[in-house]
């Protein structure tokens, strides 16, 4: 998992992901840092279309308390 | 309390997927429960939906406490449906049933593939963290050492049992930390027994009695952390 500044690829375009689901905690919490935030996209290196959908699911899992808005 | 929708506008014609999900009262009784989720499953075929799949996810742990309750009785129920507006009835009876704590009404994509909460939830081994950070410092290291010390502590608090076991686990990786970067970047995000095991594996202890102090956690059975 070397990604960082200047190693940027797209998981979910690597996967072609056409949803994220705000169920699958497991994909979500990474993208998430040690307080609970939704990490950039120039940290993560997710596009923009993916950035979205993962925002929308991130909140939608907050909602459902599946994971904390803070720590 | 809102819940999101997409594509408001969708096609009244074809039959558009949801999905339902419910948060109901921890301490109800089965009998309880069962008798609630009749009534629920009774909205939605009152609003002309059609159940096509359901899951129980039983009793989970909430991230935060809702209406004073840390637990929650967690159902999906999956449907399909033709007219949406009917959607807006269901939500207001849902808002006035007082078992349930919190629901959320989804648009779920034409080629969902449902899948089992185990294949959801987060395991030991998985990552945690987006960590980005290519080398940190053996100050950083030691601060944040600490500071997830402390929050282990905060953990404990709750869990009184497992408090002297964590602490004795935090002092042996404080004092290693600064021998291995690697491990300590991934400090939060992997479970403290698992580093502990590797590096047994990788290099002999030096100091004999953090050895033995190992050595007594790792073969505790007790031991069943959660982060």
């Amino acid at each position: 998992m070397a990604r960082n500044k200047y190693n940027k690829t797209c998981e979910f375009c690597d996967a072609k992901a056409d949803y994220i689901d705000y169920k699958n905690i497991k994909t979500l919490v990474p993208f998430t840092t040690k307080y609970s935030k939704i990490v950039p996209k120039y940290y993560s290196g997710v596009c923009l279309r993916h950035q979205k959908m993962l925002a929308r699911a991130i909140k939608r899992a907050r909602f459902m308390a599946l994971i904390s808005f803070v720590r | 309390m809102p819940s999101t929708k997409e594509n408001e506008a969708a096609t009244a014609e074809e039959q558009v997927k949801y999905e339902l999900m419910l948060i109901l009262k921890p301490d109800l009784s089965q009998d309880d429960i069962d008798k609630q989720l009749k009534e629920i499953k009774g909205l939605i075929k009152d609003a002309t939906g059609e159940i096509y799949h359901e899951d129980l996810w039983d009793v989970r742990d909430l991230a935060f406490t809702i209406k004073k309750y840390d637990k929650g009785y967690y159902v999906i129920y999956y449907f399909t449906l033709s007219d949406s507006q009917k959607i807006a009835e269901m939500e207001e009876e849902l808002l006035l049933n007082n078992v349930v704590l919190r629901h959320l009404i989804v648009k779920s994509p034409k080629h969902y593939e449902m899948k089992k909460l185990s294949e959801l939830e987060l395991k030991e081994g998985d990552r945690r963290t987006h960590r980005v950070e290519k080398e940190a410092s053996p100050k950083k290291q030691s601060s944040s050492s600490k500071t997830s010390s402390k929050k282990a502590k905060k953990e404990t608090d709750s869990k009184p049992e497992k408090k002297p076991e964590k602490k004795s686990e935090e002092k042996p990786q404080e004092k290693e930390k600064p021998a291995k970067k690697e491990e300590a970047k991934k400090e939060e995000t992997v479970k403290e027994e698992k580093k502990e095991e590797k590096k047994d594996k990788e290099k002999a202890m030096d100091i004999s009695d953090l050895d033995s102090e190992l050595e007594s956690i790792l073969d505790d059975p007790d031991i069943n952390i959660k982060i």
